[in-house]
């Protein structure tokens, strides 16, 4: 007998129709699908609406049996293949895991595309089906309302109010199933591909099993089971995957494991947050079990410790380092919850960072990013010039086009600096930010910045700037703005130690005059790396306006007591950084010494290193203290192209020179003048280097926008003058400072020697005295006080030892002429043992004699100006014709007097024309006027002869000459034998007893100037003398000649004065005498028309002269006590007037 | 009577009725009489199938409304079943045998839903249930909801179930719950792989079971009835066509889908069915022509239609206590399959269970050796020999050439023949007859022998029966005559010369 056939699946045997079992599960499975369970669709099988749920319930019960969770084939005993789950079972329960893990995630999940949840309200919608009036709906809804019914025990539709659906960008992607938690369309999902886990993109063919995704996804399933025991029974396939999920788990990642075990149900409310269908409090439920997601803190949380795109700074503090995010990045990081799939990146974000939703995430991930707006301008600044690279960080500048003559100001916006340091973006390290400017076609520039993120990966935000574009940072289109401005640093040191008080001076020059740029309005802020969010203080000050300012340039300045990194230069339309590269600070020992001679017209300063030799103050290349933003060695071509040139000029004019010194513009000595802005207010708040400054290019050329203030030192004393002569010192101290700090000098232990005429009132150097004080000690706290010396004493110190008997064995006599006093000391046995001073000096010949601001009546200069004119005319000096005529301007004698010796060493004067521009030499050769000289030089060495010879001090046989006004003994002659012999016979005649032949001896040094400040730093303090001690006035009075006079003494006893003319009489009388004994005219090529010009007039108004010198210098010494002491001889007053008034005469000889 | 309603879902319900038909027309026995009430449901309306099986019942009842009432209460014979058409129930019914779908010519299944003017909510809904890819008569892919309604749910029964669904609106319902009775039952025939059984099925079977919850008159008695089925699973090979959105192995995963429904939703705890039939073939012989509907779906009969059939006769066997429902729910509902003594690719009667070959053999070969001989015998006799004159009805050429005889009779035969040639021609086949042979060895495996010598049986051996069965007989009209006489003629034929019983 054949074996028989059961045309069915129970396994059963019986005849014809026989009675079995209702299939079930087991005989379900038997059936054999011929083409192995790869079938490529999924039908929908089941005879009712709701059809897709059961399909995706029948793939979760299938894959439940599988040992993996996996499609799985099965062989049986009899060889035939059992398809246990199919591809397509696991395609099901992975889309319908894939959109559970997707609304755990939901709020990650960008709002831009859309995720929403819709309620279909079964109650709502089946009434409107069916009250509508709409046959076909009524028939659909009652379909509906029936398998709802029938099915109500299979499908739990018992209780079921509502189905909630997930739209993803506005498809239908599934909903809540009363089966299987959730139940996906069978609709293609390609387009709702979505990586919503670092490795999984939902939706996609890549199917994984729950054991393969998200922990924490794992976690929550497994609680909504653990909380919602109701599930457990109703959705009993879905709880068996989950069991057979955890058994997984067990041997593929048991830590895992051990933490689920380790889940307790109030992890369920604390961990996870109930999912809202976008209305509060409108949860997402099936089967009454409310669903949750992921806490958004916790996403934050994740993207804190995992993202890639956090920045990479060890400067920021705050809780959430930021992201940097731009736009066609295309390495996939790891970025929110999934990896980078490129969303669109803002290139402006108005909010502040804390208010920011990540791009992508628009309305669900608040975390903080950064864009290309936050850091990089709209409008990037070009100048006019090219930048100083050796001074300040120009960016990697790349020329693809054009050249590189225009620098840029860095486009970056403080915030920047919230992450790094300015000396971050300098670095080389690649783990640092860079900048890449790049100039293009048609002036178009590229700026590339580098930020890095997370393990060496950057983001570069990237903004093209054009000429003809407008600025839209929405569009990230950059615009280019030319600004003529300036800027320069003084002093170009940061030491970053705290015991070194910070004092800058930043100049900001405006010379914008376009129409479209006239308005701007220049402003710096500083700030340092620590606090880039709050600029530092300055205060400020705008000297020169370019609406009225000749050098049609708007000059503002800076006073900063803070060290700073960047700077930001800003108009009210335009932001650009600066960043100065700072040279290494460390702070040095070395003892600096300075020595500081403030004269009546020049101030020199000379400096020791550790006490060696004394040099005069410079200013080398090696030790600028300024730094101009521009580039000085290639300006002058851009500056002058565009008629810009006050840019680098007003430095010069009104700030520091870039180097002062033998073989520069300026060096020391230098006029002691002041150049203050217009209308100077002594009443406000003013600053060196701000409000006034040393016009290191006095005399060179013209300085036309504010007041050139000369005569410091003998200025009426108060509030304006006290500022003036305080502002001079403090400048020159801010220059010291500047070339201790840079050439590795120690400021605790800088030293400061300054001088003062013995002539000078108390009073005045008392004023002196507090005014050094006070300013070097603001720059040098630490350092010690400065020491004052005597400008009379110090040059004998620097020439002592160049007199090996001098002073020795004879006395030595030093004559110091400056421009406003003479000095003689008399010194012994190497030291001094008398002194006296007297205002006659290099003034008294050409200034304006006890008078102010009467140039124009000065003979000496209406007879050489117009040569000089000619002289430069004819030679092309045009700049040095404009300084002479801003200096004729000013009417000072002293001051043109000063500017014309000058001449012929200013640089623009050829070397080997030099004689030709020889002030000096002119004057040498005039014969008309060199009897005023001879005159001025006998009645000094008259008077000193006078006095030793009082004194009973054996005659001198050394006489040295220091200051700058013993220059004119070159004019006498340039024959020094002659001046020997005349000096020797005054002593002689005086003395009324000869000279052992050749002892005596005059010493000139070639820059008599110096020689106070070098002998100021030889000086030690056991040489140290009071002035007071040994100064002695010469009355002139009989028997009296060293007693003390006040003004009531002058006063009371009239026949003082007449004992004084007799005495200055007497004199009169023999140097007409020497004359005739000598012949002046053979000796030094005096004119006998001058000689008969002085004798007409030599006695004639001694007495007057007297007087009037008496009151004049009352009220230069501010004497209101009339038992003041009178602070000079009176010898000098006639001889003074004299000189004044024949002047002009002399001039006017006609040949 | 009792009344049997029998709700013939799709191309299987049609072809499966096509093959009771043949059974009851050939006189096989049942314990119990019912009038059979068929009911084609199939919105495929150009379905060859649905076609064919139409025109044979018209046909059986053209030919039974010519016999002896009496004559037929014997429960035996050929046509002896009573075969009513719902009109008949009624009268105001459009069509005889088929339930009349609304809205599904030349519409989509959205445009059915009305789907463009819903609510939001309920639009997401159903786009949502009704989401995938189906297949248009061009071939082309297209969504659920723009399936064209009138080629049937081309294997989505998740749109048939809604469509089907106006069963229970429709007047043919009505006409049935208001002439239901007490002892009346229904059966539902479907297949469980393609779209409009695989919906009707559940869709006919919540409706009956609901009826409770309608106006409907009856509707207790409905709700309780005896309800029978039979789940067709998957018994052909379709050719493998990437045109086709018939694809096997979905059949195979649609089964399985649809089993595991039932199981939930009709048997075990559901209980909505007093008996299920489950019946499959897993025999792959030569594939069918994949063709997804409109004017195709003519299939070959096949053995499992002839075996579904006989699960019909199997339910009218059951007595009413088997089959009692209390609230809607099935008391000690049964399932059941069916078996043959042999598995081999080609069945004859003798491959039968015995009780299969008993119910079936000595009918069919009856109604075949009934078609031999008009086909090759009664030409040659009627009008002369005594059968053909007895009873004073005359059975001669005139009557040979009435309509009864040459278009209802004669058709009818055809079609069965055709049934049987069809049945033996697909794999696996069913061919208990060598049709071509002489009676003799028509019947496979089974000699005709005639006489005491036992030689091979010819036509004359059964004129002789005839003549000697027609005589002292009264028939009612020739037409009785003719039916009555060979099938008494041909049964005792079979039983004495060929053994079979």
């Amino acid at each position: 007998m054949s074996k028989g056939k059961v045309f069915g699946y129970s396994g059963t045997d019986g005849d014809h129709w026989f009675g079995v079992e209702a299939y079930g599960t087991k005989e379900i499975q038997k059936i054999v699908d011929p083409d192995g369970g790869n079938a490529e669709s999924m039908p929908c099988a089941i005879p009712t609406p709701f059809a897709r749920m059961d399909l995706v319930k029948a793939a979760f019960e299938n894959i439940e049996k599988t040992p993996e969770l996996k499609h799985h084939k099965q062989t049986t005993k009899d060889g035939s293949t059992i398809v246990i789950a199919s591809s397509d079972h696991e395609k099901l329960v992975s889309d319908t895991l894939d959109l559970c893990e997707l609304m755990f995630n939901y709020d990650t999940i960008s709002q831009s595309q859309k995720l929403e949840i819709i309620t279909w309200n079964r109650n709502n919608e089946l009434k409107d089906l069916m009250e509508g009036g709409n046959p076909k709906h009524r028939r659909y809804a009652e379909t509906l309302e029936m398998f709802l019914e029938q099915d109500k025990d299979t499908f739990n539709f018992e209780g079921l109010d509502k189905i909630y659906l997930i739209k993803f960008n506005h498809q239908i992607i599934g909903a809540t199933s009363s089966l299987t938690l959730f139940f996906t369309t069978g609709n293609d999902l390609t387009f709702a591909q979505l990586k919503i886990a670092k490795k999984d993109v939902i939706f996609d063919e890549d199917y994984a099993p729950l054991y393969e995704r998200d922990p924490e996804f794992q976690k929550y399933l497994w609680l909504l089971f653990e909380c919602n025991p109701l599930l457990k029974s109703k959705m009993s396939d879905f709880y068996r995957y989950l069991q057979k999920n955890l058994t997984i788990l067990n041997t593929k990642n048991p830590s895992l494991y051990k933490e689920i075990q380790a889940l307790k149900s109030d992890d369920f409310t604390q961990n996870f947050e109930a999912l809202d269908t976008g209305t509060a409090n409108d949860n997402v439920s099936v089967l009454g079990c409310v669903f949750r997601k992921r806490k958004s803190q916790d996403i934050i949380q994740y993207i804190k410790r995992m993202s890639g795109f956090k920045i990479n700074s060890t400067k920021f503090n705050d809780d959430l380092p930021p992201l940097v995010l731009q736009n066609d990045f295309t390495i996939s990081l790891q970025y929110a919850k999934e990896n980078w799939d490129a969303p669109k990146v803002p290139f402006e974000d108005e909010r502040t960072l804390d208010k920011r939703y990540l791009p992508g995430f628009e309305h669900s991930i608040k975390y903080p990013y950064l864009t290309v707006s936050d850091f990089l301008e709209p409008k990037l600044v070009r100048l006019i010039y090219p930048i100083n690279d050796d001074k300040y960080y120009t960016g990697k500048v790349i020329v693809n086009t054009g050249d590189d003559s225009k620098g840029f100001l860095l486009p970056l916006k403080p915030a920047f600096f919230e992450y790094f340091d300015a000396g971050d973006l300098m670095s080389v390290d690649s783990n640092t930010p860079n900048i890449e400017i790049t100039m293009g076609v048609a002036n178009s520039v590229r700026v590339c910045l580098t930020i890095p993120i997370q393990e060496g990966h950057s983001i570069v935000f990237e903004r093209v700037y054009k000429e003809k574009q407008d600025a839209s940072e929405t569009n990230n289109k950059g615009k280019i703005v030319e600004q003529r401005f300036g800027m320069t640093l003084f002093p170009f040191i940061k030491t970053n130690d705290e015991n070194i008080s910070p004092n800058y001076r930043v100049q900001l020059l405006d010379s914008d005059t376009l129409k479209e740029t006239i308005v701007n309005d220049y402003e710096l802020h500083f700030y340092n790396n620590k606090s880039p969010k709050k600029s530092l203080n300055t205060d400020s000050s705008i000297r020169t306006d370019k609406n009225s300012s000749k050098s049609k340039v708007t000059s503002k300045y800076y006073i900063l007591k803070n060290e700073f990194d960047f700077i930001q230069v800003s108009t009210q339309q335009t932001n650009g950084v600066i960043i100065p590269k700072w040279k290494p600070y460390t702070r040095g020992n070395s003892k600096f010494s300075f020595a500081v001679d403030f004269g009546t017209t020049n101030t020199h300063i000379e400096i020791s290193e550790e006490d060696n030799e004394p040099v005069p103050f410079s200013i080398e290349n090696n030790d600028e203290q300024i730094a101009s933003l521009f580039d000085p060695a290639r300006v002058d071509d851009a500056l002058e192209k565009e008629a810009a040139f006050s840019l680098k000029a007003s430095i010069d004019m009104e700030f520091v020179p870039k180097n002062i010194g033998s073989g520069f513009d300026t060096k020391f000595p230098h006029r002691t003048v002041l150049y203050e802005k217009n209308n100077f207010d002594p009443d406000k708040t003013t600053h060196c280097l701000a409000d006034y400054n040393i016009p290191f290019v006095y005399g060179k050329i013209a300085l036309r926008d504010g007041k050139v203030v000369p005569n410091l030192k003998w200025a009426k004393r108060g509030k304006l003058n006290e500022i003036r002569s305080k502002g001079f010192f403090e400048e020159l101290i801010m220059l010291m400072r500047s070339k201790v700090l840079l050439n590795g000098g120690d400021p605790n232990s800088t030293e400061l020697t300054w001088f003062f005429p013995s002539s000078m009132s108390s009073a005045r150097i008392g004023d002196l005295t507090q005014n050094w004080n006070e300013t070097f000690k603001n720059y040098f706290p630490n350092s010690p006080t400065p020491t004052r010396i005597s400008e009379s004493l110090a040059p004998f110190y620097h020439i002592k030892h160049k007199f090996p008997g001098g002073g020795m064995s004879a006395p030595a006599v030093g004559v110091d002429i400056g421009g406003g006093t003479t000095d003689v000391v008399i010194f012994q046995q190497g030291n001094p043992q008398f002194m006296t001073s007297f205002k006659m000096a290099a003034n008294t010949l050409f200034g304006d004699g006890f008078q102010q601001g009467i140039a124009p009546e000065n003979g000496i200069l209406n007879k050489y100006i117009p040569e000089f004119k000619k002289l430069l005319k004819a030679n092309k000096l045009t700049e040095l014709s404009f300084a002479l005529d801003d200096v004729i301007s000013k009417k000072r004698s002293e001051d043109i007097n000063s500017f014309l010796f000058s001449i012929e060493n200013n640089p623009k004067v050829e070397r080997d024309q030099a004689d030709k521009f020889s002030y000096s030499k002119m004057l040498a050769k005039d014969g008309d006027l060199k009897v005023v000289f001879l005159y001025f030089y006998t009645s000094i060495i008259y008077h000193v002869a006078l006095i030793t010879k009082a004194k009973n001090i054996e005659k001198p046989k050394d006489l040295f000459f220091s200051g700058t006004g013993s220059k004119v003994l070159n004019i006498i002659t340039s024959d020094k034998k002659y001046l020997q012999d005349l000096s020797q016979k005054i002593f002689e005649d005086v003395y009324g007893e000869k000279y052992e032949t050749n002892k005596f001896k005059i010493t000139q040094p070639e820059s008599p100037k110096e020689l106070t400040c070098k002998g100021g730093l030889k000086f030690k303090s056991d040489d140290e003398v009071m002035p007071k001690d040994i100064f002695k006035i010469y009355t002139g009075l009989e028997g009296k000649e060293f007693d003390k006079l006040t003004y009531n003494d002058v006063k009371s006893a009239g026949e003082i004065f007449d004992q004084v003319a007799d005495k200055v009489k007497e004199f009169n009388r023999y140097f007409l005498s020497l004359n005739q004994e000598l012949n002046f005219k053979d000796l030094f090529g005096v004119s006998e028309a001058s000689i008969k010009i002085l004798r007409d007039g030599i006695d004639t108004n001694v007495k007057d002269y007297i007087v009037q010198g008496t009151n004049y210098n009352k009220e230069l010494d501010e004497v209101t006590d009339d038992n003041s002491t009178v602070s000079e001889t009176f010898f000098f007053y006639p001889i003074i007037g004299l000189i004044k008034d024949i002047r002009n005469e002399l001039t006017s000889i006609k040949k | 009577m009792s009344k049997l309603y029998i709700f013939a879902i799709g191309g299987t319900g049609s072809r499966v009725l096509k093959s009771l038909t043949m059974l009851l027309a050939s006189g096989v026995k049942t314990r119990n009489a019912f009038d059979i009430v068929p009911i084609i449901i199939d919105p495929h309306a150009a379905n060859e199938d649905l076609k064919r099986t139409k025109k044979i019942l018209s046909g059986y009842q053209n030919i039974r409304k010519k016999l002896d009432a009496n004559n037929l209460k014997e429960n035996k014979g050929f046509f002896h079943h009573k075969i009513t058409t719902l009109d008949e129930l009624d009268g105001n019914l459009s069509d005889s045998f088929s339930f009349g779908l609304q809205d599904v010519t030349q519409c989509k299944f959205g445009e059915y839903l009305d789907y463009d003017t819903m609510g939001d909510s309920n639009k997401d809904l159903a786009e949502l249930l009704f989401s995938g890819k189906s297949i248009n008569s061009l071939g082309n892919e297209v969504s659920l909801l723009d399936v064209d309604m009138d080629i049937g749910f081309v294997g989505n029964p998740n749109i048939g179930s809604v469509v089907l669904n106006q069963f229970k609106d429709s007047e043919e319902f009505k006409v049935i719950a208001s002439q239901f009775n007490e002892g009346d039952r229904f059966f539902i025939i479907s297949s469980i792989f393609g779209g409009t059984g695989a919906a009707g099925f559940p869709t006919i079977i919540k409706n009956l079971r609901n009826a409770i919850k309608t106006n409907l008159p009856n509707k207790q008695i409905i709700a309780d009835s005896s309800i029978g089925a039979i789940s067709v699973m998957p018994y052909f090979n379709i050719m493998p066509s990437d045109d086709s959105p018939i694809k096997r192995a979905d059949f195979i995963a649609k089964t399985k889908s649809a089993l595991s429904y039932y199981k939930d939703n009709l048997t075990g705890q559901a209980a909505a069915i007093n008996r299920l039939y489950y019946v499959m073939d897993d025999f792959s012989g030569t594939p069918f022509e994949n063709d997804a509907g409109n004017n195709g779906q003519k299939n070959n009969a096949h053995f499992i239609e002839l075996v579904s059939a006989l699960s019909i006769i199997d339910f009218m066997g059951a007595n009413n206590d088997e089959l009692s429902t209390v609230n809607g729910k099935a008391q000690d509902p049964v399932c059941k399959e069916f078996s043959t003594r042999s598995d081999i690719g080609k069945i004859t009667f003798s491959d039968l269970n015995h009780i299969t070959e008993e119910l079936i053999s000595n009918p069919l070969a009856s109604m075949m050796l009934f078609k031999k001989y008009l086909d090759e015998n009664i030409d040659e006799v009627a009008g002369d020999i005594a059968w053909s004159k007895n009873n004073e009805l005359l059975v001669d050429s005139n009557f040979l050439q009435s309509t009864f005889y040459r278009t209802h009779l004669k058709d009818f035969l055809n079609h069965f023949k055709e049934m049987i040639e069809e049945m033996s021609a697909t794999e696996r086949s069913f061919s208990p007859f060598n049709i071509g042979s002489d009676i003799a060895t028509l019947i496979s495996g089974k000699e005709g022998k005639a006489g005491w010598l036992k030689r091979n049986i010819k036509f004359d051996s059964i004129d002789a029966k005839l003549n000697s069965n027609s005589r002292d007989k009264t028939y009612s009209s020739v037409e009785d005559k003719l039916i009555a006489l060979f099938s008494e003629t041909m049964s005792e034929v079979l039983e004495e010369n060929y053994k079979i019983n």
